[in-house]
């Protein structure tokens, strides 16, 4: 099959959210979010499996990621400072509360939790970690950060019975 | 536990307890299930299987629960991938805020106190009024590195003072009294051409003097804050025609060619004075640093903001990288002669550095021996 994109996101493609919303503003609530994102899911499973769905949720997170962190967030600064502007702008946008709980940025190896997470804090146990998107952006945003590929694997996660998602980062040595 | 997963616990009690009372038909309906879908012996097998699980699982947490207890944070939750563990989950919790906490406090450790703990309310109180109190503490030092660094300044600017009051001052001082004492005791027996001869050392002789009071003068008025700044909109190449005329006898008898190449139009909203006092010493040094014959060009342009750039450049001796870089510091000796003997102290350039950081500019300089130097510097970057 012959692919031809046609479309190729950037940050500006969000566009004017101040100007387009007036009345409403730029929240909205995030049961809408998880609607488009599970109903996408489903649709997706549904023509290729899940497998490939977790691959491609993964390969968008990565594209947010990588255009969040280069317009949302402050790349001069060093690990202490942008991690600091890091969690102030997951707040800021609701995505989650981020916390670190080990970095050794000898090895470049980190331990994250986002806990209230956008994609699956409340959600029921299935014994699936959901944060497939979350994991790409993690590694989108640390990959417009220090030019190196991340590899991100959700340890735990509201979906395996956890009450905060846990994130190991680690940089893949070429 | 969650209160959904107690209602099962509870749910099961109840259907365990019908059993034992023989109340079949009770435990069923427990179930959701009519008397004769129910059978004793499956519903004990499942029971039991679950058990347990249930126990495998606590002893497998235990093991965790243990660790934490006895504050070994590096311990890894049971792994048990995509199988909930209902008995640590809520400690999972628990570990994941200490390895948090343990982490923001090897930051705090490492100086980044702008860490903010929230965690067990009352400590999260205590343990931010600690790290306030640290960030405090930390002003007051910087505060105090700032004040030692501005002493350190004082001092320099001190002993600057005195040396040049003691070496530069004193020097064309001798020779002005050597000449006048010649006056004094041999006038009738001089030709008329040797006391112009004379007059014209001592001109020179007094020509220094005064330049050098005017600087010193000046600087000790800046340090004081003394100088006053009216900024008014300056035609540059009228300003810098202007300041020629200053060096321009200086220059005549080295015969050196000053040329400039300004634009008409280009204007500069600045004070008269303090651009004059920039410009009259980059000339002077111009001078000073080259031989006879030598040229110096001065150039400008409009820079970022409302700013210019004016450069002075010269054929002149220039000077290596070691002076270049001691040029405008106050702790750093940098006079020297002149190719003419010129007395030079270094106090000139303190001086325009001073002058253009403290009106919003920069000034640098490129040189190499021998091939002469370029002294570049912004000025105007301010609203009147
Ligand atoms: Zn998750």
């Amino acid at each position: 099959m012959e692919i031809n994109p046609k479309y190729n996101f950037e940050w500006k493609d969000l566009g004017n959210i101040e100007l387009g919303r007036p009345n409403l503003g730029a929240s909205t609530h995030v049961a809408v979010y998880r609607l488009m994102q599970y109903t996408m899911r489903d649709v997706l499973e549904k023509h290729w499996g899940p497998e490939k769905t977790n691959e491609f949720f993964i390969e968008a997170g990565y594209k947010a990621g990588e255009e969040f962190c280069k317009n949302a967030l402050d790349g001069s600064l060093d690990f202490d400072g942008f991690t600091a502007n890091l969690a102030e702008q997951l707040e800021h946008y609701g995505i989650g509360v981020l916390r670190v709980e080990k970095a050794d940025l000898g090895k470049m190896s980190f331990v994250l939790t986002v806990s209230e997470d956008l994609d699956c804090s409340g959600l029921p146990y299935s014994g699936v970690a959901f944060c497939d998107y979350d994991e790409g952006f993690i590694a989108g945003i640390m990959h417009a950060y220090t030019s190196k590929d991340f590899r991100v694997k959700e340890i735990d996660c509201w979906g395996t019975g956890d009450r905060t998602c846990r994130f190991s980062v680690d940089v893949i040595n070429s | 536990m969650q209160s959904e997963e107690e209602r099962i616990v509870d749910v099961l009690n109840r259907i365990l307890l019908c059993l034992i009372e023989g109340k079949r038909e009770d435990a069923a309906e427990l179930l959701g299930l009519a008397e004769s879908e129910f059978s004793e012996r499956e519903y004990c097998h499942e029971f039991l299987s679950n058990l347990r699980e249930f126990i495998s699982q606590y002893f497998g947490g235990a093991v965790f629960l243990n660790a934490i207890a006895n504050g070994n944070l590096e311990v890894n939750p049971p792994d048990d991938p995509f199988r909930q563990n209902y008995v640590i989950t809520q400690y999972k919790q628990l570990h994941s805020n200490l390895l948090h906490l343990t982490w923001q406090t090897q930051q705090i450790a490492r100086g980044d106190l702008k860490q903010k703990v929230s965690f067990l309310g009352e400590f999260s109180i205590g343990f931010n009024k600690m790290i306030e109190a640290l960030r405090e503490k930390k002003l007051m030092e910087d505060k105090i590195n700032l004040q030692n660094e501005q002493l350190l300044k004082l001092n320099a600017e001190k002993d600057k003072f005195f040396s040049i009051i003691a070496h530069d001052l004193r020097s064309p001082f001798t020779g002005f009294l050597g000449l006048t004492q010649l006056m004094a005791e041999d006038l009738k027996a001089m030709s008329l051409d040797d006391i112009q001869g004379i007059a014209v050392n001592m001109r020179d002789s007094a020509t220094n003097i005064y330049r050098l009071l005017e600087n010193l003068l000046e600087w000790s008025r800046m340090e004081q804050g003394l100088i006053p700044f009216h900024p008014v909109e300056i035609e540059l190449l009228g300003l810098v025609h202007e300041s020629t005329l200053m060096i321009l006898e200086a220059a005549r008898v080295k015969g050196i060619e000053i040329q400039y190449s300004i634009a008409e139009e280009l204007q500069v909203v600045t004070d008269r004075n303090i651009l004059k006092t920039i410009l009259r010493n980059l000339l002077s040094n111009a001078v000073k640093f080259t031989p006879r014959g030598g040229q110096i060009l001065i150039t400008a342009k409009a820079a970022a903001g409302n700013s210019v750039e004016v450069c002075v450049r010269d054929s002149g001796i220039g000077m290596n990288a070691e002076l270049a870089g001691k040029l405008f510091r106050i702790d750093a000796s940098t006079g020297r002669e002149g190719t003419e003997g010129e007395s030079s102290t270094g106090l000139g350039l303190i001086l325009c550095k001073e002058f253009v950081e403290k009106h919003g500019g920069s000034i640098r300089a490129e040189s190499e021996e021998g091939k002469g130097s370029s002294f570049y510097f912004t000025i105007g970057n301010q609203t009147p």
